[in-house]
């Protein structure tokens, strides 16, 4: 009996208090360093990165301006965002509205659809965690296996959830990435998203998804699969915005939730030329002037900001894009022509 | 302590003082335990807040979390534990069985217990012996053929 109640048995209440106290200290620490060591990951990682992954994307492209940039870009046809997709077949309702009620429902309608462009957040890799919390070299060959513990608190999110592994070793330490992302899934599983990666995100695989054209099934996988810092999430859809860059695709994704990301990126690593050719064949005159202005906030630093500077402020979009051919673009010849074509048609 | 029970309408009729003495009951206290729920030869454990006296499986106060012994294809053991209600457990002076003290143990939350650091080193020794007596083996072996 006594063996079975240590805590009671053994230790007078004291005692248990003063461990609780030191308990208490102990997770605090575990928060604040865990939150030091990702501080401290990354800027002892980024020197090694190139010139333009230095710089953290994130905060740019939460920004509210560059949002409603993206969002203006992406546009909104209905038929490709509700667009017909496999459902339960279901009788048709039928209902007597008047006019005023019939412009309500659509807004309602275009509110709720709206909700499926929201844009994939743009980020950079996460950081490993490498030191450990606690190293315990008399704690070693306890187990022939690893403990992984989670906490499963009520109303804890994913990303806040603590998951720490004590290894073989005796060493605890926070998960690795995968781990946490496997136990997210046991603990909180998710539809669309699979325990075991899936194959189509192998090279191979993606490589003649890529090649069928398969592009937004890609993407919203990978939605469902990988955290947006995930570098398997950031592999995949940077291989698909370079395929769909390449092959000028860019409307396949248009008002699809891919194309603020396709954008960003394109913008980003300087190579939105061919989406801003593809923008003024198709009569986007305003969407090309925007893709300018974000060009502007992401690399304020360039050329083109400081001519788009100078330029009045009601200066028409053409003279916006004029500038950002005059300035950075590498295929200026071809851009001037359908810069030219589309102002003949006005 | 022994208390004797002496109903009062029974003693004019028996007509004795001293009866039987009755077995105390047992002091009831919350304690925090593992409770099984696998089947047969697949082990898995509740970890639950239950009332010392009451049986293993019995529905529980609280459930505290879930332990899973057998290790899975990348050779892990799976503890998941509603921190916030355990300490809360904690503070208001629950008990603790041994497997859940250990398990609470090797998670950081408590102090290592004592025992895993014997286990420990039990193991080690273990693994030295074997290690020690293959060598040996493969010493002989060695010498058998030159």
């Amino acid at each position: 009996m006594a063996a079975s109640i240590p805590f009671r048995a053994t230790m007078s209440y004291s005692k248990l208090f003063t461990q609780l106290a030191h308990l208490k200290v102990r997770w605090r620490g575990f928060a604040s360093s865990s939150k030091v060591l990702c501080a401290s990951s990354e800027e002892t990682a980024s020197p090694s990165y190139g010139n333009t992954t230095e710089r953290d994307p994130f905060p740019i492209f939460v920004d509210n301006e560059v949002q409603d940039l993206l969002s203006k870009i992406t546009g909104f046809d209905i038929l490709k965002v509700a667009g017909p997709h496999k459902r339960h077949l279901e009788k048709p309702k039928y209902r007597l509205l008047t006019d005023a009620e019939l412009k309500g429902e659509m807004a309602a309608a275009r509110d709720r659809l709206s909700k499926r462009l929201q844009i994939p957040p743009y980020m950079n890799p996460r950081k490993p965690n490498v030191t450990p919390l606690a190293v315990d070299p008399d704690l070693a060959h306890f187990d022939t296996s690893n403990y992984v513990f989670t906490d499963v608190t009520f109303g804890i999110k994913d990303r806040d959830r603590t998951v720490v592994v004590r290894e073989t070793d005796g060493t605890l330490r926070i998960a690795p990435w995968d781990v946490r992302d496997r136990m997210n899934q046991i603990y909180n599983p998710r539809e669309g998203k699979e325990y075991l990666k899936p194959q189509m995100f192998d090279e191979k695989n993606l490589e003649r998804m890529i090649w069928e054209k398969k592009y937004v099934y890609i993407l919203d996988r990978a939605c469902c699969q990988f955290e947006p810092d995930d570098p398997d999430f950031i592999r995949t859809t940077h291989r698909v915005y370079k395929a769909v860059d390449s092959a000028g695709d860019h409307d396949d994704l248009r008002s699809t939730r891919h194309f603020g990301s396709l954008a960003f990126y394109l913008v980003w690593y300087k190579m939105a030329d061919s989406l801003l050719l593809d923008m003024l064949k198709r009569d986007f005159a305003s969407d090309a002037a925007d893709l300018v202005k974000l060009y502007s906030i992401v690399h304020p630093q360039s050329a083109c900001t400081t001519s788009l500077k100078q330029l009045s402020s009601d200066s028409n979009l053409a003279a916006v894009v004029q500038v950002y051919i005059d300035t950075t673009s590498t295929l200026s010849s071809e851009l001037q022509l359908a810069l030219q074509a589309l102002e003949d048609a006005d | 302590m022994i208390t004797v029970d002496r109903p009062r309408n029974c003693e004019k009729k028996i007509g004795f003082e001293t009866r039987m003495p009755r077995i105390p009951l047992r002091r009831s206290f919350d304690i925090i335990k593992l409770s099984y729920h696998g089947c047969n030869n697949r082990p898995f454990f509740h970890i639950v807040l239950l009332k010392n006296i009451s049986k293993r499986n019995a529905p529980p106060i609280e459930m505290l979390g879930t332990y899973d012994p057998m290790p899975n294809m990348y050779n892990e053991k799976l503890v998941s534990l509603d921190i916030d209600r355990i300490k809360f457990h904690l503070a208001s002076g629950v008990a603790l069985s041994k497997p859940v003290e250990k398990l609470l143990g090797l998670s950081g939350l408590l102090p290592v217990h004592p025992m895993s650091f014997i286990t420990a080193k039990r193991n080690r020794q273990k693994l030295e012996e074997q290690a020690k007596s293959q060598a040996e083996q493969e010493e002989e072996g060695n010498a058998d053929k030159s």
